[in-house]
């Protein structure tokens, strides 16, 4: 049931995978098998490289304060989507009221992952760059379903437990964010075709 | 037009992960900030037992009024001091280290983590104050008083299975980074107060702190913790 609660998507064969089996989450357990997923989908729903140290944090606050209350009713990973999601929307909230607020925090790191090397890395941050760029034109609520759609692949009936939408209406968000991300990918092709 | 490109964004998306480094610093972050998520190392059994029992006695310790963790740092650092002064009388220098040594252990690992939590509480503006001022101590706390202990390898926490709010409490960042315009850390001290006022049957107060946190923020990140207080103070109000 704990396994359950963890996250059905979660990498195999880990370590915490093995002590979570044996005991109720705790925040060290929650931390290590679901950081990543929580920073990548932070970044993915448009928080600042600058302020996503503060909005991870603001996170795992969350986390540690609720998790006595989490009763295994929803996957611990929705959960805590949950959380991510509504943090991330403070954020980009903050960011259109203080634009400035940027300019005082830590400056933008990309974070991207250079596990390969040469060309294909170059390939691999290019590509990203481009998805980021895409994602910053869709809405703020088709980005969402998009991200967790697409990114983190939640099943439609998760999504809307996460956003507290109904299930119709987490399908036609869906469909409107794949066709305006698609049709942002084609002009951008458009454009660079045309660029001499 | 071709859906593998939107395909392989995606994908892009998803290969988006921090690097070891980036884990490392959150970590070290989250730590300073009270945060028990781990140290991240693999560790022995025997470091695992030992980082287990400081976990397990930091956590009691956290648990406790303040009254009793002043009576406990008392009756552990007394009787300390004074093996040690006898003991320096008697043995001069070869005695005094090891003596000394343990009361200084006590010492630091009882105030970060059980007793100054309780000091912010008193100040409701001086969290960025405070570790805007100092900075250094909060370096100082994260690496070599709080993480040692509350970061104890991830099987330590099993051990509070079903915290009480007065050990989020006590956890709770008092040396949290300063974040600007971040409203979390007030939220979470009116809250916490509004929940140990409750747990201390003073419905009055508790009331006053709801509704303080209600007017200040009316759609705050932990809205859904107001109304489980305003649950539980409507069901005291009725006897229950």
């Amino acid at each position: 049931m704990v396994a359950e609660a963890l996250g059905r998507r979660l990498p195999q064969g880990s370590p915490a995978d093995e002590r979570s089996a044996v005991a109720p989450p705790d925040l060290a357990t929650v931390y290590e098998v679901h950081f990543r997923y929580v920073w990548r989908c932070l970044r993915s729903l448009g928080v600042p490289d600058a302020q996503l140290d503060d909005a991870l944090q603001d996170v795992f606050v969350v986390v540690q304060r609720r998790l006595p209350d989490f009763d295994g009713g929803a996957e611990l990973r929705t959960w805590l989507y949950a959380i991510g999601l509504r943090i991330a929307r403070k954020y980009r909230e903050r960011l259109r009221r203080e634009p400035a607020s940027l300019e005082t925090t830590r400056p933008s790191q990309p974070e991207l992952v250079l596990a390969e090397s040469g060309e294909r890395a170059a390939l691999s941050n290019e590509r990203l760059a481009l998805a980021r760029a895409v994602l910053e034109t869709l809405s703020d609520d088709q980005r969402e379903i998009f991200v967790l759609a697409r990114v983190e692949q939640m099943s439609a009936p998760e999504i809307a437990e996460v956003v507290g939408i109904p299930l119709n209406t987490v399908y036609s968000r869906l469909r409107a964010a794949r066709l305006a991300f698609e049709a942002e990918v084609a002009r951008r092709q458009v454009s660079t075709r045309n660029t001499p | 037009m071709s859906i593998e490109p939107q395909d392989m964004l995606e994908d892009a998306l998803r290969s988006d992960l921090p690097t070891p480094d980036a884990q490392a610093r959150i970590r070290r972050r989250l730590l300073a900030a009270g945060l028990a998520v781990g140290n991240g190392v693999a560790t022995t059994a025997a470091a695992s037992g030992a980082g287990a029992t400081a976990a397990g006695v930091a956590t009691k310790l956290a648990g406790l009024s303040w009254g009793l963790k002043v009576g406990l740092a008392a009756v552990v650092t007394i009787p300390t001091v004074g093996l040690w002064l006898d003991g320096r009388a008697e043995r001069q220098a070869a005695v005094q280290a090891p003596v000394a040594t343990p009361a200084r252990a006590v010492a630091t690992k009882a105030l970060p983590v059980a007793l100054t939590p309780e000091l912010p509480r008193s100040l409701p503006a001086t969290e960025s104050e405070d570790s805007a001022a100092r900075p250094e101590r909060v370096q100082t706390r994260a690496m070599k008083s709080i993480a040692p202990e509350v970061a104890a390898p991830s099987d330590v926490a099993p051990s509070r299975v079903h915290p009480s709010q007065s050990d989020f409490a006590s956890v709770e960042p008092p040396a949290r980074a300063p974040q600007a315009g971040s409203t979390l850390a007030e939220e979470t001290r009116l809250l916490d107060s509004a929940f140990a006022e409750l747990a201390a049957g003073h419905r009055a107060r508790a009331a006053e702190l709801i509704h303080e946190h209600e007017a200040r923020f009316p759609a705050g990140l932990l809205q859904q913790e107001r109304e489980r207080a305003k649950t539980r103070l409507s069901e005291m109000s009725r006897g229950e």
